[in-house]
């Protein structure tokens, strides 16, 4: 069995959960981000 | 032989990536929290400790007046504060200026001791021959560029006193004052505030691990006492003082709005010797720390040996052998397109050659992602001009790291071999 039976699909998993989670660290970013501009009214004249 | 070292880029790259997402988890609770808490004052600072603030100073004439002055401004009660200033081996007007501030009426009562040192230990030396006077319950040290705002003591120890019998040291945050000088200042502007706002919030967080930065940072004083002060062998003498307090089952908590401003270096040169000095002194900690991991040390002492490991031997290794690995296919895609006969080395089977592009498209998100999580924390630096650097220091500033670990484990290797003593570099400083 040739070792890319194995590690493709494991390649396959890893990286669609990494991406799953970095995706939610973005928008959890870009909600922070916000909450800070809010608070400290940047961007307002 | 080829595919061997492609698994091994990328599982290597996975666990980098794994721990920036777990670090950065905990980086956006703390700070959400924070911003929710807002800033407490106390209503009086009289059963606050007494404080001996200890600046070495080696040849500092440029900015050691201004940062003792600041130190002299500290919003604490001033009859609970004791000030050593120590010109170390001085050959300039660090002494002198020193002298010129202390005669200044406003300071006339304050109990400011400046120590004209000529021994040898470097900053560790200095700082033990203050230790000999030393008189407050906790120390706090600053480094001669490093001027701290006017709270910065009191919220170091606002922090302690929430679990004195606990924290044995308390740190706090270091902002870039020459941060927008030129290109290299800003990247390490970048590098600052994501290392403070998203690695140590994120390691205090989940994990109640800190780590003691040369500069702002309290420590009780009995606590340095029975460690044996600083080690003068060390290079890094707070890297190596982190796993001391560690080792006697203190913390090292984290007070993130003591804020002091440092100055970075502006040229390449200066940059570059620095941070040699401190990639080849953490390469002697993690060394003389690595035996934590077998034996039954707490478990917060093998985080910290692994993140230092990690970062400086196995993250390093990784990211050396996938960037051959990409430079040299991309050298034989174009060579192949005059003699399609030449075939690259690194032929892999299948599609994992995709896998690993993939991580490190990752990797290089989530970088940009911990940058920009940490400007956003920090008011005035989330914008188009910093996201952009953050953008393009990947493959300029960040890629210095590279040249600069392989510098300084060469370096570590000759002095283990040759019995050298490693020298001790000063940061030049810019007016």
């Amino acid at each position: 069995m040739a070792y890319t039976d194995w590690f493709i699909p494991l390649c396959t998993a890893v990286s669609g959960l990494f991406a799953i989670a970095i995706a939610l660290l973005t928008i959890a970013t870009l909600r922070f981000r916000s909450h800070v501009n809010r608070k400290y009214n940047r961007g307002r004249g | 032989m080829a595919d061997g070292i492609l698994i091994f880029s990328i599982i290597s790259i996975w666990i980098a990536v794994l721990e920036a997402i777990i670090i950065m988890a905990g980086a956006i609770r703390f700070l959400s929290k924070q911003n929710k808490a807002g800033i407490v004052f106390p209503e009086t600072m009289e059963h606050y400790p007494t404080v001996t603030v200890m600046v070495p100073a080696h040849n500092e004439e440029v900015v050691v007046g201004i940062t003792t002055e600041h130190i002299l401004k500290l919003n604490y009660p001033a009859h609970k504060v004791q000030v050593i200033v120590i010109a170390d081996n001085c050959s300039d007007g660090t002494a002198a200026s020193l002298y010129r501030l202390k005669e200044r009426p406003e300071f006339a009562d304050r109990d400011f001791t400046i120590i004209e040192r000529t021994g040898t230990g470097g900053k560790s030396g200095a700082l033990n021959e203050a230790l000999k006077i030393t008189k407050g319950e906790w120390i706090l040290v600053y480094d001669a560029d490093a001027a701290p705002e006017r709270n910065a003591l009191m919220f170091l120890m606002q922090k302690a006193l929430e679990q004195p019998e606990r924290y044995g040291a308390v740190f706090g945050r270091n902002k870039a004052r020459n941060r927008g000088q030129n290109f290299l200042s800003r990247c390490i502007n970048l590098e600052l505030v994501t290392i403070q706002r998203v690695h140590h919030t994120g390691l205090w967080e989940l994990f109640k691990v800190g780590t003691i930065p040369g500069t702002n940072f309290i420590v009780k004083t009995d606590l340095i006492r029975d460690i044996g002060g600083w080690d003068p062998d060390a290079i890094t003498e707070d890297t190596a003082i982190t796993f001391d307090i560690l080792t006697r089952g203190q913390l090292i908590a984290l007070a993130p709005q003591a804020e002091a401003y440092q100055q970075e270096p502006e040229q390449l040169s200066v940059y570059m010797s620095q941070r040699q000095r401190w990639s080849k002194g953490n390469y002697r900690v993690i060394l003389d720390n690595i035996h934590h991991l077998f034996n039954n040390s707490s478990w917060r002492i093998k985080i910290q040996v692994l993140y230092y490991a990690a970062s400086y031997f196995w993250f390093m290794i990784a990211i050396i052998i996938s960037d051959i690995i990409f430079v040299a296919n991309i050298v034989y895609q174009v060579i192949a397109l005059f003699n399609p006969n030449v075939l690259s080395p690194f032929q892999f089977a299948g599609d994992v050659y995709v896998y690993l592009v993939i991580s490190w498209a990752l990797m290089y998100y989530i970088y940009v992602l911990q940058i920009n999580l940490a400007l956003a924390s920090d008011i005035g630096q989330s914008n188009t001009m910093n996201f952009v650097l953050a953008c393009i220091s990947y493959f300029t500033y960040a890629q210095l790291f590279l040249i600069i670990s392989i510098k300084a484990f060469y370096s570590l290797l000759v002095d283990i071999l040759t019995g050298r003593k490693s020298s001790w570099y000063k940061t030049k400083r810019f007016n």
